[in-house]
């Protein structure tokens, strides 16, 4: 029984999934009007579904994974040969086996192209049901007892089928409005995409499309008339679309690389519009070529134009202007929004954290492109060295490098990681002395991951503290700090890099967090390159707040919640980590879902799914970001997600301008407002406010104010909405 | 004709082949300012014998030792130790930059306190501390650090009376390699006593025990043996956590640390062979980084120096009232200061420089006071050139113990003046007069009048 | 006062072998030491040598340097005093002028 409830829900979603694939979607709403879309030329919308459904199984018998069938990934192709085939030709046994034998000869496409594909990191589009339908067209010929479906070509005959009378007098009516040429061809080439010559298919297809994303939208309106006026100039034939054979091109490709592949933003739609523009060419070259062999091109300059410049963007210097799309959201209003945050949270740092390797507070004395040796392929490095009240790094004489402040001073692992290189044996030079020979001194290299390796320089020989092959933690000690190799003076030399070679060429990456001093302020610096005179350290790490965000699988906090219901009420929280290894907080009334991550120097909520009234919302609102660490007047600032703080309507303005300009923000203050005492706190009191901001107009603001008591939190006061509700965490087990 | 200047003719018998211990010839180069401001213009402002605190020194110092540790360990507090030099002014120069006050009586916990320090600063050292000042104690939150068990019996009883939890350490005392170990202070390591008053304080749960303090010594030269007593203190905190979940939040390890004096008997100059600050952050910073306790926990260090902070910063300026040639040929020269107010005379060989110009002609001179006391010797032997009545000396680091230790004895106490930064002079402790005396003394009413 | 210190305790004549250097050193072959003195000690001891009164060289001195007579007074008997201690001026001799 349970077995039987399991496939009916993978069939139905995969059902729905992959026609939504077709546009680039997951929206099962979209699905849904994708479907009756279909319909309107019932034999091909049945064929479509039928031939879904025979790929689907063969898939689940030959055991695929169930995953990508549940996704919608294995399926999309078949739909469109099943709806090209019931297109063509009258249901019929024949036609019949032609679909089964079809779908099997799309599934074993579809994943042999999956496999190539993904190899050099490009989609498969809709290559399967090019290849598969070509085949089944060449073979053709051979068929006989296939008989033509003509519903096609007499429209009215098709309308009194589907609506009767009624309908018929509708579409006449309709044609006193008759729409521009242009305007016409582009809801015949949305219904063409499903083989559906009619202009309700394209308009329910529109509309669908509308609903789902603003931006798919704009842009299919913006390819199509990009490449329906090129083809238009260059080939003045405009006959050819009418049928919109070639119009869907235009669409697709530049909702493809537009606004689903790329994150959406000017650039990717002007390339979008670029490459419709060419692929008015490529129809033109490609179909003269097919012609010969009387194949029809459907889809497939769409899919050499995508694959193309997917492909060899890969190859590309820099990687900024047009962004691959990574963590595939299947909407491009969610993966711009996403985008944009992790911009602003984390300046989309790659996720691993790195420190400064040094403890107490130094000074920058030369930062990236500095002008005395860090240049050319070594501009991305780091030199610190330490300065008195009077900015000299020495006490006097300074003759020696034993009045360096800085010299034989421990120098630390800046994340975790193994050692994969140490030089050792280079004496110090002395003061103003430089040694260009081995110029990197005494040096060790840590590998972090296979292509991220840290290089610290100019280390005192013999004072090593590990050896190649050991593993270090973040902030163990490697060796001491010297006057080895080009150095003049005592100093650290710190550089990121993708190779173990030493003196390899540098990569730019941020410090994960740490503190600015400017005379006797701190602020936080997070996800940030140090410059050069800035005076920085490590985050200093308070106890009660570390203990107070440890959380742990199995933690389960108890609250009392007043004045968020009518009567208090009592909920747990329990840590839980998903199987990807991430870790979550669960509210057993509300069955909110709160994600975090907490690297032992901030803790941070990564995202929020559930009622956003309950306790946990307001719970990850007001701990969204907390530095593990008290420092008087400090405040840090992070940025929410817009959903989170503004409503839908606002976003179906904002969606439509989003990749050019995002005038909604969402803004996260937590402020240290205060602790009972320095050393022995055992009160502190932090203090959040969360809102929506358009400009310098702040709305909806949320305040909060969390007590911490001898390393747990003890309260949490919340004004919302114009409602306090206080939450008591009670002290557990 | 204009005359040349005078010098008096001196004779000195050259020691050909050895060494002469006594000193280089920069051991004498003069002296005639101090940051800036002239030495004869302090003694006639402010007499002689005068006490001289140069402020920029103080602030030199501490940012040199808080750079030595901050550099090595993440956090460091330092408490100064009022018995060192209790003047207001030193204090507050410390508590500016950031220092706590550490005490060992109830009058420099008073001193403290009405010098503006919160009472959760003050650390209360010592083993005299009476009721009363137990209680002020621990109604103001300081860090009691118990000496004894009667003392800790005696706390744990008032923290009940008062219905208040103290915060209190364990002196703990322990062998570091060093001679002589002292063991009167404190509960000792090795034979357990300090685990079992540890157990003790946490099991009858009426008082806080947040850290454990160790003060191993005075004018110590190896800084290794703190790095054994802060390896020590911390496997105490360790077993601490492991038995009873407790953190213990600090580790004190008092002062002790060696100034740039020379100590009587000792071949090297104490500028030459006291370690430096950074040698005491190495050890300190090396043992407690690799003890098992903090690879959780980073306790705070909280360190009691006193001497190494103030010494180099204090001068005491006076002047030469007579010389005499001793029976065995050697010079005198008395001068109007003595082991009165140069407590420290008695262990260290200080530096003095004539606060005027010479010739590099010298003599080995022995330095007297002024008092008629046969063991008032300010320096046994000591090679400086002839100096006439009313020249001018400036001993060197004096700035420890001395302003504390000083005696009303025969003369009074002269002046103390701080220079401070931006060179201007401050009294900041004006001389004694007779009244000073006077006003203590109580005539009983039979003796108020006699006749000669 | 002057001529109470001349008249009886002190013998004042140098030792005949007595080697004076310029700069200052003086070395007594008879005993093997040498010692040095300042420029005035020196001049002294040449005034010595050359077998000056006791008047003669009072004059010179304060004639030449800025001291007054009390102190070179002090000074004079005990530099003498210690001339006689480093037996750079013999002791046997008693006659006196």
């Amino acid at each position: 029984m349970e077995q039987l409830n399991y496939y009916r829900k993978l069939f139905a979603e995969g059902i729905l999934k992959s026609y939504a694939q077709i546009f680039f979607s997951a929206s099962n709403t979209f699905a849904s009007i994708i479907l009756v879309a279909t319909l309107i030329n019932p034999t091909s919308g049945v064929a479509g579904l039928i031939s879904l459904l025979f790929t689907m199984i063969f898939a689940v018998w030959f055991g695929f994974s169930h995953v990508n069938i549940r996704n919608g990934i294995y399926g999309f192709n078949s739909i469109l040969t099943g709806l090209l085939i019931g297109s063509f030709f009258q249901f019929s046994l024949p036609m019949f086996i032609l679909l089964f034998i079809a779908s099997l000869l799309n599934l074993l496409i579809t994943i042999g192209f999956s496999g190539i594909a993904s190899r050099y990191h490009v989609p498969f589009l809709s290559l399967p049901f090019l290849f598969t339908c070509w085949l089944i067209l060449l073979a053709a010929g051979n068929y006989h007892g296939l008989t033509t479906n003509d519903f096609n070509v007499f429209i009215y005959s098709k309308l009194y089928w589907l609506g009767g009378q009624s309908l018929v007098d509708f579409y006449d009516h309709l044609k006193f409005y008759r729409l521009p040429l242009w305007m016409d061809t582009y809801f015949k080439s949305l219904g063409a995409i499903l083989f559906q010559y009619n202009l309700l298919s394209g308009l329910l297809i529109a509309a669908g499309l509308l609903y789902f994303s603003r931006i798919a939208f704009s842009l299919s309106l913006i390819g199509f008339i990009s490449g329906y006026f090129t083809y238009h100039y260059l080939f003045n034939n405009t006959t050819g679309l009418d049928y919109s054979f070639y119009g869907f091109n235009f669409i697709l490709t530049s909702i493809g690389i537009g606004g689903f592949f790329l994150i959406p933003n000017k650039y990717s739609y002007s390339l979008a519009i670029l490459l419709s523009v060419l692929s008015a060419l490529v129809i033109g070259s490609v179909s003269n070529f097919f012609n010969v062999f009387h194949l029809p091109v459907y889809s497939l300059p769409f899919c050499i134009l995508i694959i193309l410049t997917l492909y060899t963007m890969q190859f590309r210097w820099r990687h900024d202007r047009f962004i691959r799309v990574i963590y595939q959201l299947i909407s491009p209003e969610k993966n711009l929004y996403r985008h944009l945050l992790y911009q602003q949270r984390y300046r989309n740092t790659v996720s691993f954290d790195l420190f400064l390797p040094f403890n107490g507070v130094w000074h920058v004395s030369q930062g990236y492109n500095g002008k005395q040796t860090h240049r050319e392929d070594w501009k991305h490095a780091l030199d610190f060295v330490i300065r008195d009240e009077e900015k000299k790094t020495y006490r006097l004489p300074g003759t020696s490098v034993e009045h360096y402040y800085c010299y034989n001073l421990p120098v630390v692992a800046p994340a975790a990681g193994w050692v994969e290189k140490i030089v050792d044996g280079v004496f110090d030079n002395d003061i103003g002395d430089v040694d260009v020979n081995r110029n990197w001194g005494n040096t060790i290299v840590i590998r972090h991951s296979n292509f991220l390796f840290s290089q610290v320089s100019h280390l005192k020989k013999g004072t090593f503290k590990v050896r190649v092959g050991d593993y270090v933690n973040k902030g163990d000690v490697l060796a001491m700090n010297g006057n080895s190799g080009r150095s003049p003076e005592p100093h650290i030399h710190f550089q990121l890099q993708a190779t173990s070679q030493i003196g390899s060429k540098t990569i730019p990456f941020p410090i994960s967090f740490f503190m600015k001093h400017d005379g006797d302020r701190v602020f936080l610096k997070s996800y940030e390159v140090p410059a050069e005179g800035d005076t920085i350290s490590n985050v200093e790490v308070s106890s009660v707040l570390k203990d107070a965000f440890h959380f742990i699988p199995g933690k389960k906090f108890v609250l009392q919640v007043t004045g968020h219901k009518k009567e208090p009420y009592y909920t747990t929280w329990e840590v839980f980590t998903d199987a990807y290894n991430n870790s979550y907080l669960y509210c057993s009334v509300s069955k909110a879902v709160a994600y975090f991550t907490n690297n032992g120097t901030v803790h941070q909520f990564t995202s929020f799914s559930g009622e956003q009234d309950s306790a946990l919302f307001h719970f990850y609102l007001a701990a969204y970001r907390v530095l593990l660490g008290f420092y008087d007047r400090l405040s840090l600032d992070d940025a929410l997600p817009l959903d989170v703080m503004h409503n839908r309507f606002a976003f179906l303005i904002q969606d439509w301008i989003a990749p050019f300009k995002v005038f909604m923000k969402a803004d996260y203050r937590l402020d240290y407002s205060s602790r009972d005492n320095d050393v022995f706190t055992s009160k502190m009191t932090l203090n959040s406010t969360c809102c929506n901001r358009y400009g310098k107009k702040m709305h909806n603001i949320s305040n909060y104010e969390m007590n911490l008591s001898a390393n747990r939190i003890d309260t949490l006061k919340i004004d919302s909405k114009n409602k306090h509700i206080e939450l008591k965490f009670i002290p557990g087990k | 004709m204009s005359k040349l200047p005078y010098e008096r003719p001196v004779i000195q018998r050259l020691n050909t082949g050895s060494m002469n211990k006594f000193g280089t010839r920069t051991e004498y180069a003069p002296v005639t300012h101090i940051e800036n401001v002239s030495v004869k213009s302090l003694i006639s402002e402010f007499g002689s014998p005068l006490f001289v605190i140069s402020e920029n020194k103080i602030r030199q110092l501490y940012s040199d030792v808080t750079r030595a540790f901050k550099t090595r360990y993440p956090r460091v507090q330092f408490a100064w130790s009022y018995k060192t030099n209790y003047m207001n002014a030193v204090c507050n120069v410390f508590h500016q930059l950031g220092s706590w006050a550490e005490v060992v009586s109830g009058f420099e916990y008073n001193k403290a306190l009405k010098n503006g320090v919160p009472g959760s600063k003050i650390i209360f050292n010592g083993p005299d501390k009476t009721d009363d000042e137990l209680t002020l104690a621990i109604r103001n939150d300081s860090l009691i650090h118990i000496d004894h068990l009667d003392e800790l019996y005696r706390i744990i009883e008032l923290a009940v009376e008062l219905k208040k939890r103290p915060k209190v350490a364990i002196r703990v005392n322990m062998d570091v390699g060093i001679y002589p170990m002292w063991d009167r202070f404190g509960f000792n390591y090795e034979n357990g006593q300090a685990w079992d008053a540890i157990n003790k304080i946490i099991l009858t749960d009426k008082i806080d025990l947040v850290g454990l303090h160790a003060h191993i010594g005075t004018f110590m030269l190896s800084p290794q043996a703190y790095g054994v007593a802060a390896s020590k203190l911390a496997d105490l905190a360790y077993h601490t956590k492991i038995k009873f979940e407790k953190n213990i939040e600090y580790i004190d390890l008092g002062g002790g640390f060696a100034s740039k004096n020379t100590l009587k008997g000792s071949y090297l100059k104490g500028s030459d062979s006291s370690p430096s600050f950074d040698d005491y952050a190495e050890a300190i910073s090396t043992a407690l980084l690799n003890a098992e306790y903090t690879k959780e926990h980073m306790p705070l260090l909280i360190l009691e120096s006193g001497r190494a902070l103030i010494d180099e910063a204090g001068f005491l300026l006076g002047t030469v009232i007579a010389n005499k040639r001793l029976s065995d040929g050697r010079r005198s020269t008395i001068l109007d200061f003595g082991v009165n107010i140069l407590f420290t005379a008695f262990w260290y060989d200080h530096k003095i420089s004539p606060a005027q110009d010479f010739s590099h002609y010298t003599e080995d001179t022995v330095l007297y006071g002024p008092l008629c006391m046969n063991i008032d010797v300010v320096r046994e032997n000591v090679t400086l050139p002839p100096m006439k009545k009313g020249d001018q000396v400036v001993v060197h680091t004096v700035g420890a113990y001395n302003m504390t230790q000083w005696m009303q004895f025969i003369s009074l106490r002269p002046n103390i003046v701080l220079i401070d930064t931006n060179g201007k002079t401050h009294l900041i402790r004006a001389k004694e007069s007779l009244d000073t005396l006077n006003s203590q003394e109580r005539m009983p009413a039979h003796l108020s009048s006699f006749k000669l | 006062m002057w001529h109470l210190f001349t008249k009886s305790f002190f013998n004042m004549k140098i030792r005949k072998n007595i080697a004076v250097s310029d700069s200052g050193f003086i070395f007594n072959p008879s005993t093997g030491d040498s010692f040095s003195t300042n420029p005035i000690g020196l001049e002294i001891i040449q005034m010595l040598k050359e077998e000056k009164s006791k008047e003669e060289m009072r004059k010179t001195i304060l004639q030449k340097y800025q001291v007054d007579e009390a102190t070179f007074e002090k000074d004079f008997y005990d530099f003498v005093s210690m001339l006689h201690q480093t037996q750079i001026i013999s002791q046997d001799e008693e006659k006196k002028n």
